[in-house]
């Protein structure tokens, strides 16, 4: 007589890290697989850093303006993948009928979310490093890094507190359908704007750069451009002060996407809004 | 015994096809939510982005200049609309109907031109473009301070220009659509690479006497170059501060016009290559995923 045997779940932890694994395993393998990422995410995002920095040898600037336009496209890496493979993520799951499977799975969706914040990161952080180089080879760039270790921890903060903000509006975006696309579009250009990616924020004026520090990439660029870059220009404020909001910020947005998942998952079970398509 | 009655249907004008693609096309884009949203929608991105250079310049030339290289950066920058919304978008509307909402095998198998319907679909896209470049010049004009006279532009050179200039960027939009049917990965991620590398390629931002040589030649091959100068000569007349390779008007028009016809030539080419490959290979409904 055949006996039934139930699988024995998996500790909690050990489920958790299995499935940031699995979900980061596709971003890493797919992302890189087809060396053709060379020409879509890195070569041609560069061309368009080239043009910035066209714009200011036209207008006559200083060298460190140069290097403030690279590290501002590095960055804007990243804010395209939070925004598009993050934030967008679950939309299209729900799209492509996927979402319902990872409801269905064990493991809570938030761990889901962080193997495609870790799996991104890691992808995007190639794109990055190639943008930064090519770009401080062909125009001759120098740094002054002042010290790694806070070099490091800005950057790590800053990842972590972006994805963190990518998760929430994951989240988010399991209220709306076909206006995620709109939204995404509506708000990746204000952020470039807002977040001082191609000049220094403080051009914005105190009050607003103090605003945009709400959106972790205005602290990190400011901090990284600070530990990094020379020159004349004035920071928004000094690197101690922005790793610790940076560090709040982090806190902040995963403990936010944590629990605006857990309601809003509820909210749209309630609602039906969880295998709606084309709406 | 009753006859089968054959009925002879018209086949639709290329007006009909045209109409019937110019609303789908308003519809699909516009109609997830309420006109002021709308209106924020098609502002708000190329006000940012102009404002971006405005902050860059600023940086600069000090908090309260208005010289004339803003004119530059706040004409190219609202131009480039265009460009944006029609050449990125066509492709990008092939894909979601392909991929997204799974239709385009019924399009493709409808008694009208296929080519025709995706100029059609561009239309409501050059409004939306020209929506936005007027809103973003009257927003430089009025508030930054950007010296443009509107007494004193240049409209049927600017007019003359923008017409050329939508034929070169519909026959590149048509061209990468063709792409978007056989490109197995990259297809969403292509037409955003391409509009990036043609801001660098036709100066959109800054005058192509940077680019290094063999670049600025190829940059005059490029009809979007040329409709770029002639746009910042219609609106800023003798306000230009950057040189051009090329001092007359009149030889800039002429090179707008025979690049437009070269670029018009390839771009249909390329898509009618594009068609007939996916056509063969089966692609016209497939899903790519990426």
């Amino acid at each position: 007589m055949a006996s039934s045997t139930s699988p024995r779940p998996a500790h909690p932890l050990r489920l958790g890290l299995m499935t940031l694994i699995g979900r980061a395993y596709p971003r890493l393998i797919a992302g890189n697989r087809e060396p053709d990422w060379l020409f879509y995410e890195a070569t041609l995002p560069l061309l368009r850093v080239i043009a910035f920095v066209l714009v200011y040898r036209a207008l006559g600037a200083p060298p460190e303006y140069t290097g403030f336009v690279i590290l501002g496209g590095a960055m804007m890496a990243f804010w395209a993948n939070v925004l598009w493979s993050m934030a967008g993520q679950l939309h299209w799951e729900r799209q492509s009928g996927n979402l319902e499977l990872y409801l269905m799975a064990p493991p809570s969706l938030l761990w889901i979310l962080a193997g495609m914040a870790f799996g991104g990161m890691l992808t995007t952080l190639t794109r990055a490093i190639f943008i930064t180089l090519l770009g401080t080879v062909i125009f001759g760039v120098t740094y002054q890094i002042t010290s790694v270790p806070l070099l490091a921890a800005v950057f790590l903060l800053t990842l972590i507190a972006l994805y963190g903000l990518g998760s929430m509006l994951a989240s988010l975006y399991l209220f709306y359908n076909r206006e995620v696309w709109a939204v995404q579009e509506m708000i990746q250009e204000p952020v470039a704007l807002v977040t001082g990616m191609y000049f220094p924020v403080r051009t914005l004026g105190g009050l607003a750069g103090s605003l945009a520090s709400l959106i972790p990439m205005t602290l990190g660029l400011d901090a990284m451009r600070q530990l990094t870059l020379g020159g004349q220009w004035i920071p928004l404020l000094s690197v101690p002060v922005e790793i610790a909001l940076l560090a709040i910020l982090a806190v902040g947005f995963v403990a936010g996407a944590a629990w605006s998942l857990r309601v809003i998952e509820r909210l749209a079970k309630i609602e039906g809004r969880l295998s709606l398509k084309w709406q | 015994m009753q006859a089968i009655e054959v009925t002879r249907t018209k086949i639709p004008s290329p007006w009909q096809t045209l109409r019937a693609s110019i609303w789908l096309e308003w519809q699909s884009r516009g109609n997830w939510t309420n006109p002021v949203v709308y209106t924020l929608f098609l502002t708000l991105r190329p006000l940012t982005a102009a404002l971006v250079l405005v902050f860059m310049y600023r940086a600069i030339s000090g908090p309260n200049a208005h010289g004339a290289a803003l004119g530059f950066l706040v004409a190219g920058s609202a131009a480039w609309s265009f460009v944006e919304q029609v050449m990125a978008g066509l492709p990008q509307s092939v894909m979601a109907d392909r991929e997204e909402y799974a239709m385009l095998k019924y399009v493709y198998i409808t008694p009208q031109r296929f080519i025709l319907f995706l100029v059609g679909r561009s239309v409501p896209r050059m409004g939306t473009a020209a929506f936005s470049f007027i809103v973003t010049l009257a927003f430089g004009i009025l508030l930054l301070g950007v010296p443009i006279n509107p007494l004193q532009v240049n409209y049927p050179m600017l007019l003359g220009s923008l017409v050329f200039g939508l034929i070169a960027i519909v026959a590149l939009g048509l061209a990468f659509a063709g792409l978007t049917l056989v490109l197995k990965r990259g297809a969403w991620q292509m037409p955003d690479a391409v509009v990036g590398a043609l801001y660098l390629v036709a100066g959109a931002i800054f005058p192509i006497t940077k680019l290094p040589g063999w670049l600025e030649s190829f940059a005059l091959f490029v009809p979007l170059t040329h409709w770029l100068e002639l746009t910042r000569r219609a609106l800023l007349g003798n306000a230009q501060t950057f040189s051009y390779p090329i001092a007359d008007t009149r030889q800039v028009f002429l090179w707008l016009v025979i690049t437009t016809i070269g670029t018009l030539i390839i771009g249909v080419l390329t898509f009618r290559i594009c068609e007939h490959f996916a056509r063969e290979r089966g692609q016209l409904d497939r899903t790519t995923g990426s």
